[in-house]
C-alpha cells in the first residue's frame, strides 16, 4: 500500500493557527516573526513534497531555503521576546508550532499523531504560562486556548484523511466543513466563557472561585458519563 | 456491513480544562482558571454531536460493458444521500475489481452530502481478459466532530466482461457451400465428404475439429464437413485449489469460466449439443442440449451458479467424488472439454477417469503460476508435470497464457504436436 501523507489543507491550517496563537498573544514583532516562520514552514513543506515526488535537486534547494527562513524567524522571534518572562511564554509556542509542523509535514510515514498532540500541547503550555504570568489580556488568552485545541484537531484530521483517502483526492470540502465545525465550537466556547466571567469580577474572592471550580468539575464528570 | 465505532480522537481534551483550572486554582488566578471552560466546551462537542445514520444509494455507469483487452473503460459512480440527515464527512472508496487498476482519476473522494444530494466519482480503468464484477463500495461516514465513525458497504451490480478479441476473428464466408448441398449434388448418400486443413490463427472456434483434436492433439479446421453433431460437456474446475492466480490478475476460475463460455458458445454455433459441468463447492450439471435456449441457460449458469463464484470456497472440495457423479451422467459418446489450471492431483485423477471410461477429453489449462518465489516455481513445475502426465496418457492438453486469446493457443497447439 502506498504511504498516504496528510491532507495539505488541514495541515497548513493547523500550523497557521498554532503560529497565529503566538502572534495573537504577543503582538508586535513577535507576530511578524511568527508570520515569517509560517511562510518558511510552508516553503519547507513544499520543498519536501517535491523531493518525495522525485525532484531531488529543486525540492532540496527549496526545502533548505524554507528551513533557513523558518529557523531565522524563530531565532529572531526569541531574541525579540526579551527577558526570561517573555522567553518562557513565547518559546513553547514557537516550539509547539514547529513540532506540530513536523507531525503533519510529515516527518515520516503518514504523519505522527503524537507529534501533533505534543505540538499543540506545547502551544497550550505557552498560553497557560502567559495566563499565569499575566502577560496577555483575557480575551486573547481565551482565543489562544481555543486556537491550540483547533490546531490539534485540524492536524489530527489531516492525518486521518490522508490515511483513508490520500493526498491527491479532492478532500477540501470535508476538511473545510470539519474545520468550520471546530472553529464554531471554539467561538461558542470563547463567547460563553466571556459571558460567564462577566458574572464574576476579575478580583473575585477565593471562595467564589472555589464554587465555580466545583460547578465546572461536576459538569465535566456528568458529561463523561 | 455496517460498523459504528468511536474514534476516541477527542479523548484527553478534558485534560485541557483540568490543567488550566488546576493551575488557576493553585495560583489563585481566576482568568487562568476560566480558560478551563474552553476545554470543557471542546469535551462536550463530541458528546453533543449526533452519530451519523447514513443511508446511501449508489449508481454506477460504465463506458463499455464488454470492452476488448487493453481498452480503457470510464466509470462514473454516483452516490446519493437517501437519508434525512446531512452527512458532513463521507469518505468514499469505490469497489474497483481486484484485477483491474485505475489508470486515470481517483476511485475515492471526500464528500459532503445534504439529504437528497448526489455526488459523482469518475475514473478510468483498463480492461483485462475475464469477467470482473465490481466489489461493494465502502463509505466511511463521520459526524462533524469526528468522534463517531460508521463504515458501510454500498452495492450495486456492475460487471465488466472482457472476452477474447472477437473482433479479430473473421466470420467464415457464408457463401461457401454448406456440406449438405455438396452431398446432394454429389448424389451420394452416406458418404461423408470433408476436408481438413491445419488450424490457422483467425479461424473461428466452431470450425475446429474437436474429435480430431481429442484423438490426435492436432488442431485442425474442418471445411465443407457434413455437420455431425457431437455431444460435448464443458467441465470447469472450480475446486479450492483452482482459485489461484498471479498477483493482481484474475484467478484461474474467473479465466476458466470465461473460456468455458467461449468454447460452449462456439460449439453450440457449430450445431453440437453442449452441456456444462463444474466441480468445486458443489457439483454443477447442465445436461447437453442444443439451440438458443441452451446458450442462454449455459451463460446464466456460468454467471450465477454458486460453484463458479469468484470467491474461493472456505473448505476443501471433494473434486474426485463430484467428477464421478458427473461421469455417471455422461452418454457413451459424450466428449469432454475440461478447463482447469491443473493445480492439484485430484483433477488429474478425475480427468484420467473420464478418459479411461471412453470419453475423449481435451484439457484447456490457463497458466497462472508466477515464478517469483520458490513456492511459486515449485507450483509451476508441478503443473507442468501434471500436464505431461495427461499428455502421455493420451489426453490432449492445451496450455494458454491468460494474456493471449484462446484461439491463439489453439493455433499454437496445432503448430507443435505435443
Amino acid at each position: 500500500m502506498p504511504v498516504r501523507r496528510p491532507a495539505p489543507l488541514s495541515a497548513g491550517l493547523a500550523v497557521a493557527i498554532a503560529l497565529g496563537t503566538v502572534a495573537l498573544l504577543h503582538g508586535g514583532r513577535i507576530a511578524a516573526a511568527a508570520l515569517i516562520e509560517g511562510v518558511g514552514c510552508g516553503v519547507l513543506g513544499a520543498g519536501v513534497a517535491g523531493v518525495r515526488r522525485g525532484w531531488r535537486v529543486t525540492g532540496g534547494v527549496v526545502a533548505a531555503g524554507g528551513a533557513g527562513v523558518a529557523a531565522g524567524a524563530l531565532v529572531w522571534g526569541l531574541g525579540v521576546a526579551g527577558d526570561a518572562v517573555g522567553l518562557l511564554t513565547t518559546l513553547p509556542g514557537y516550539l509547539g508550532a514547529v513540532v506540530l509542523f513536523l507531525g503533519v509535514m510529515p516527518l515520516y510515514g503518514s504523519g505522527s499523531r503524537w507529534l501533533v498532540k505534543a505540538g499543540a500541547g506545547l502551544v497550550l503550555a505557552g498560553v497557560l504560562l502567559a495566563g499565569l504570568l499575566n502577560s496577555a489580556g483575557f480575551g486573547s488568552l481565551l482565543l489562544a486556548t481555543a486556537g491550540s485545541v483547533v490546531a490539534w484537531d485540524l492536524g489530527e484530521n489531516a492525518i486521518g484523511i490522508g490515511e483513508q483517502l490520500g493526498r491527491e483526492t479532492p478532500t477540501a470540502r470535508i476538511e473545510g466543513v470539519h474545520a468550520l465545525g471546530s472553529v464554531a465550537v471554539g467561538g461558542v466556547a470563547v463567547w460563553s466563557v466571556q459571558f460567564a466571567s462577566g458574572w464574576t469580577p476579575a478580583d473575585a474572592s477565593l471562595s467564589s472561585v472555589l464554587v465555580l471550580l466545583l460547578a465546572v468539575l461536576a459538569f465535566t464528570v456528568a458529561l463523561h458519563e | 456491513m455496517s460498523g459504528r465505532q468511536s474514534t476516541n480522537r477527542w479523548r484527553g481534551v478534558i485534560a485541557v480544562a483540568l490543567v488550566a483550572a488546576g493551575m488557576g486554582l493553585l495560583a489563585e488566578n481566576p482568568a487562568l482558571f476560566l480558560l478551563g471552560g474552553v476545554g470543557v466546551a471542546f469535551a462536550a462537542y463530541p458528546l453533543l454531536s449526533p452519530a451519523p445514520d447514513p443511508h446511501l444509494e449508489l449508481e454506477r455507469r460504465l463506458g463499455a460493458v464488454s470492452p476488448r483487452h487493453g481498452e480503457t473503460v470510464e466509470v462514473t459512480t454516483t452516490v446519493r444521500n437517501a437519508g434525512s440527515r446531512p452527512l458532513f464527512d463521507v469518505r468514499f472508496l469505490d469497489g474497483v475489481p481486484d484485477a483491474l487498476s485505475v489508470t486515470d482519476g481517483r476511485a475515492r473522494r471526500g464528500l459532503v452530502l445534504l439529504p437528497g444530494d448526489e455526488a459523482s466519482v469518475s475514473y478510468t480503468v483498463t480492461a483485462r481478459r475475464g469477467k470482473h464484477a465490481f466489489e461493494p463500495a465502502t463509505a466511511v461516514v463521520r459526524d462533524l466532530s469526528g468522534a463517531t465513525e460508521v463504515e458501510l458497504d454500498v452495492d450495486t451490480e456492475s460487471e465488466i466482461d472482457c472476452v477474447a478479441d472477437e473482433g479479430d476473428v473473421p466470420l467464415r464466408d457464408r457463401t461457401t457451400t454448406p456440406a449438405g448441398r455438396v452431398l446432394a449434388e454429389d448424389g451420394g448418400t452416406g458418404v461423408e465428404f470433408y476436408r481438413t486443413r491445419e488450424y490457422r490463427r483467425g479461424d473461428p472456434l466452431n470450425r475446429v475439429d474437436w474429435n480430431r483434436l481429442a484423438r490426435t492433439g492436432e488442431a485442425t479446421t474442418v471445411e465443407y464437413r457434413r455437420e455431425r453433431a457431437a455431444t460435448v460437456v464443458v467441465l470447469v474446475d472450480a475446486g479450492a485449489a483452482a482459485y489461484r492466480g498471479r498477483g493482481g490478475e484474475p484467478h484461474a476460475v474467473t479465466l476458466g469460466v470465461s473460456a468455458a463460455e467461449q468454447v460452449a458458445v462456439a460449439l453450440l454455433e457449430g450445431h453440437n449439443t453442449v452441456g456444462l459441468a463444474g466441480v468445486g463447492r458443489e457439483p454443477c450439471w447442465v445436461a447437453p442440449a442444443g439451440g438458443r435456449d441452451q446458450r442462454v441457460l449455459l451463460r446464466k449458469t456460468l454467471a450465477t451458479h454458486v460453484t463458479f463464484r469468484s470467491t474461493p470456497p472456505a473448505e476443501t472440495t471433494a473434486v474426485v467424488g463430484q467428477a464421478e457423479r458427473i461421469r455417471s451422467r455422461l452418454g457413451p459418446t459424450t466428449q469432454l472439454v475440461v478447463v482447469s489450471p491443473l493445480a492439484d492431483d485430484d483433477i488429474v485423477e478425475a480427468i484420467r477417469a473420464f478418459d479411461a471410461h471412453g470419453h475423449a477429453t481435451t484439457v484447456l489449462t490457463p497458466v497462472v503460476t508466477a515464478d517469483r518465489t520458490v513456492g511459486q516455481r515449485l507450483a509451476e513445475v508441478e503443473r507442468r508435470n501434471r500436464a505431461s502426465r495427461l499428455r502421455s496418457a493420451g489426453v490432449t492438453t492445451i496450455e494458454w497464457e491468460p494474456d493471449t486469446p484462446l484461439v491463439a493457443a489453439l493455433a499454437a497447439a496445432g503448430g507443435n504436436r505435443r
